[in-house]
């Protein structure tokens, strides 16, 4: 220990060394005879420096100190956290925001599905509950294009696609009633539980958080179509699978969209959304079960307190070490090549 | 060849060393040359040297190599790259059993990725031999990878004796990723053997610019940046040439590229070359390109520049400290730079005295001058004394958060199988392999070479027979 702090202390940037000695713990155990004889070696390379030439970092010439000598230059090239920036709590608060979001909507789907199974929401509740975000849905989405972008030809494009989409699911619904009609319904509620939390893990919440601009997803969006479509096998009729489905679509689908857009036009509105969502699911829950109402909060307040401060708490101890021995990276292939 | 008068250690300094790693012949590269090379120097030295390596496929058991250098091909099963699977305890007799019968006193590990190097040198510590460390690559640490890796070395390497790296820039990569104190770390470069690599002028083509490539076509090796290269040089300098050796998975793009810019007659594809025949290609040309993404030490500038090529290089890892500013150009890792390097270059590469590049090298690294300073590391860590186990103990402990319960956890158990083993074989039970009889190998060399000729006579003609 003692003999690298002597050899360091001669450099300057010393906020540098001490990062440097946090890397390179040296290890303690020397014995005291081994450490005399350290430093009694280096005041003597010290004494000898003025007569020798500087220490290069060459290999080509035999240089006139020992093959174990540690220069002031030793590593110097090294950066440390070259791309980290302390994170802050707000921050990090609010893109979990987005987490928030996608969990509600999963606990949401979820109560649905059950009041569908238990036929407390009847066929004609459920169109109204679908066209309702069809059209507010559109709407919204409507209000927060740029004007200047709305056209009737567009207008007539969306509402080709939705024709399209709506009249396929609904030929293929009879087939979709009775796709797992073989199955126990613990496979299917094991199966719904693993899809959905790959649809949690794998979901883009760069997109959401407005970081990207193009949904990148697709796992995320199969595992929650496939969990909408075996759930929706256990009910009794044609007409509600269809409009469970449309729904699903609706919820996981569409919805992201919706979100990205609100988050890029302020993030008081996606922040009002969340809160909405949030309320809304609280106060289904609470009619379901009181209990659960309760865990929900808990784990609301885990997701955007608790867990984004252990995180920047503990960011606060990454470390990333680069230096001349990482592998370079040169322009991708194809920039040349096209 | 080796006198008998080269023998001059006296004989208390002689070492009886266990070299080992994953990666020896006939497995064919750099850290098996190097192996190979420093073996065979420490044995003209005096020194007894045996090689510990896993089996190659039908070779396995037991061989001499030239000068009577012993070769232990152990029964472990290479698996990914050439490496073995790692073990903790299952491989500890097959070690112990061999560093008794040798009598090792010093065991030397080479390369990092390689298995056996640290499991002997496990279980050497548990043994109380002296351990010796050479690392031969770079590993950056922003790699899932490399972070096993380095609590692997972290743990293998806590009580080395001392480390060697191939360069200055390796000796900080290691110090920093193993938590090895620097002054345990020495650097002694590769080498090359520079009769191997002699210029030869009449070879090359008058009036064309040839540019020789020499490397595994992989994207550490920088194909990427060939690919983009190639073309640019080729538009720019009309009577440029390309002489590609090496195979490798990236060959096909390389093979693409050339149809694509129609660059047939611009560009030899070699193939495979093996080492003996890399100095033909080498003479060949007048520049040596190397595109390496990172490199600890590159060997393949040195021996192009022992050829008397001049040399164009990616300025990475070590490489800025192998060759002296005359003898080579650097630029950025990007293909235009490089290309503009490659350019520049064709000017200084047409003024180059390839015999004076030749000699230049041949006095800045030979394998003898590695051996006398690997002898030296040798002749330091004698005085190193063997911690009781409790200090050992204290010196894991420190090692990590998480990591070091399980290093202690790891420690204990190979002291106590240490410790049944030597009730089950004991150290005294174990026969005593004979050292090799160099001096009288040596004295009676011919003789010997002369019935080993007749007796494969013998065995041809039964074999046309």
């Amino acid at each position: 220990m003692d003999s690298l702090n002597h050899s360091q202390n001669n450099n300057s940037n010393d906020e540098k060394e001490d990062q440097n000695n946090l890397i390179t713990e040296k290890p303690k155990e020397k014995t005291n005879k081994e450490n005399t004889i350290e430093k009694s070696n280096n005041n003597k390379e010290k004494k000898e420096k003025q007569a020798r030439e500087p220490f290069r970092k060459i290999l080509y010439l035999k240089q006139d100190y020992p093959d174990n000598y540690i220069d002031d230059s030793f590593l110097e090239k090294l950066i440390l956290n070259a791309n980290v920036h302390p994170l802050k709590f707000w921050e990090v608060s609010k893109s979990s925001l987005a987490i928030t979001q996608q969990v509600t909507i999963v606990i949401i789907f979820c109560l649905v599905f059950f009041h569908a199974l238990t036929n407390t929401i009847t066929i004609t509740h459920f169109f109204i509950l679908d066209i309702f975000l069809v059209l507010i849905g559109y709407f919204i989405f409507l209000l927060i294009l740029p004007i200047k972008t709305i056209s009737i030809n567009k207008f007539l494009h969306h509402l080709k696609v939705l024709l399209v989409l709506l009249v396929l699911l609904y030929c293929v619904s009879p087939v979709l009633r009775t796709l797992t009609q073989t199955f126990s319904p613990d496979t299917i509620w094991a199966l719904t539980i693993i899809l959905f939390v790959i649809h949690l893990l794998s979901q883009d919440y760069d997109y959401i958080n407005g970081l990207s601009d193009k949904l990148n997803a697709p796992l995320s969006l199969n595992a929650a179509i496939f969990a909408s479509v075996i759930l929706a096998s256990r009910l009794d009729s044609d007409m509600l699978v269809f409009a469970f489905v449309s729904f699903a679509i609706e919820i996981f689908g569409f919805f992201p969209v919706i979100r990205h857009m609100a988050y890029k036009l302020s993030f008081k509105i996606h922040f009002l959304l969340t809160f909405l969502m949030c309320f809304g699911t609280f106060v289904s829950i609470y009619v379901f079960n009181r209990f659960f109402s309760f865990l929900f909060v808990g784990v609301l307040l885990m997701m955007s307190v608790f867990i984004p401060g252990i995180f920047t708490y503990l960011h606060r101890y990454k470390i990333t070490v680069n230096g001349p021995w990482d592998e370079a990276k040169p322009a991708p292939l194809y920039s040349l090549m096209n | 060849m080796i006198e008998e008068k080269d023998l001059f250690k006296p004989e208390e300094k002689r070492y009886r060393i266990l070299m080992a790693s994953d990666f020896f012949y006939p497995n064919v590269g750099g850290v098996e040359n190097h192996i190979f090379q420093l073996s065979q120097c420490l044995i003209k030295r005096g020194h007894k040297v045996v090689v510990c390596t896993h089996q190659y496929k039908k070779r396995k058991g037991i061989r001499y190599m030239t000068n009577g250098l012993k070769v232990y091909y152990i029964p472990k099963q290479p698996t990914f790259r050439q490496t073995t699977l790692p073990t903790l305890l299952n491989s500890l007799p097959m070690f112990r059993n061999i560093m008794i019968r040798e009598r090792i006193d010093i065991v030397h590990g080479h390369q990092a990725t390689s298995c056996i190097c640290h499991e002997t040198i496990t279980c050497a510590r548990e043994m109380g031999i002296k351990t010796v460390f050479t690392d031969h690559s770079l590993f950056s640490f922003n790699e899932i990878g490399s972070f096993n890796l380095h609590k692997v070395s972290n743990y293998s390497l806590a009580e080395i004796n001392h480390v060697i790296c191939v360069s200055h820039t390796g000796k900080e990569n290691t110090s920093l990723r193993a938590k090895i104190h620097p002054i345990k770390v020495s650097v002694i470069p590769n080498a090359i053997d520079a009769s191997q690599f002699t210029p030869d002028p009449s070879k090359k083509t008058p009036g064309e610019i040839t540019i020789v490539v020499m490397s595994r076509h992989t994207y550490r090796k920088g194909v990427d940046l060939l690919i983009q290269l190639i073309p640019i040089v080729c538009k720019k300098v009309p009577n440029a040439k390309f002489v590609i050796g090496g195979d490798g998975p990236n060959r096909v793009n390389i093979e693409e590229m050339r149809e694509k810019y129609n660059l047939h007659d611009r560009i030899e594809m070699l193939g495979f070359v093996p080492h003996e025949l890399v100095r033909n290609v080498l003479t060949r040309g007048d520049i040596f390109l190397n595109t390496s993404l990172t490199e600890a030490f590159c060997i393949a500038i040195v021996e192009a520049a022992s050829c008397g090529l001049f040399v164009v290089s990616t300025a990475v890892g070590g490489v800025p400290e192998v060759l002296p500013s005359h003898m080579i150009k650097f630029a950025k890792p990007d293909a235009e730079q490089l290309a503009q390097a490659v350019i520049d270059s064709i000017g200084p590469s047409q003024e180059v005295d390839p015999w004076l590049f030749h000699s230049q090298v041949k006095n800045m690294y030979n394998w003898d001058d590695v051996a006398e300073r690997t002898e030296a590391v040798y002749d330091k860590i004698q005085f190193d004394v063997q911690q009781p186990l409790v200090n050992r103990i204290h010196r894991y402990f420190n090692c990590g958060t998480w990591a070091s319960k399980a290093f202690c956890f790891a420690l204990a158990l190979q002291f106590l199988f240490m410790l049944i083993l030597e009730w089950l074989m004991p150290a005294n039970e174990v026969d005593i392999a004979p050292d090799f009889p160099l001096k009288q190998f040596l004295k009676n060399k011919d003789k010997l070479n002369q019935s080993w000729t007749k007796s494969y006579k013998v065995i041809e003609r039964a074999n046309e027979k």
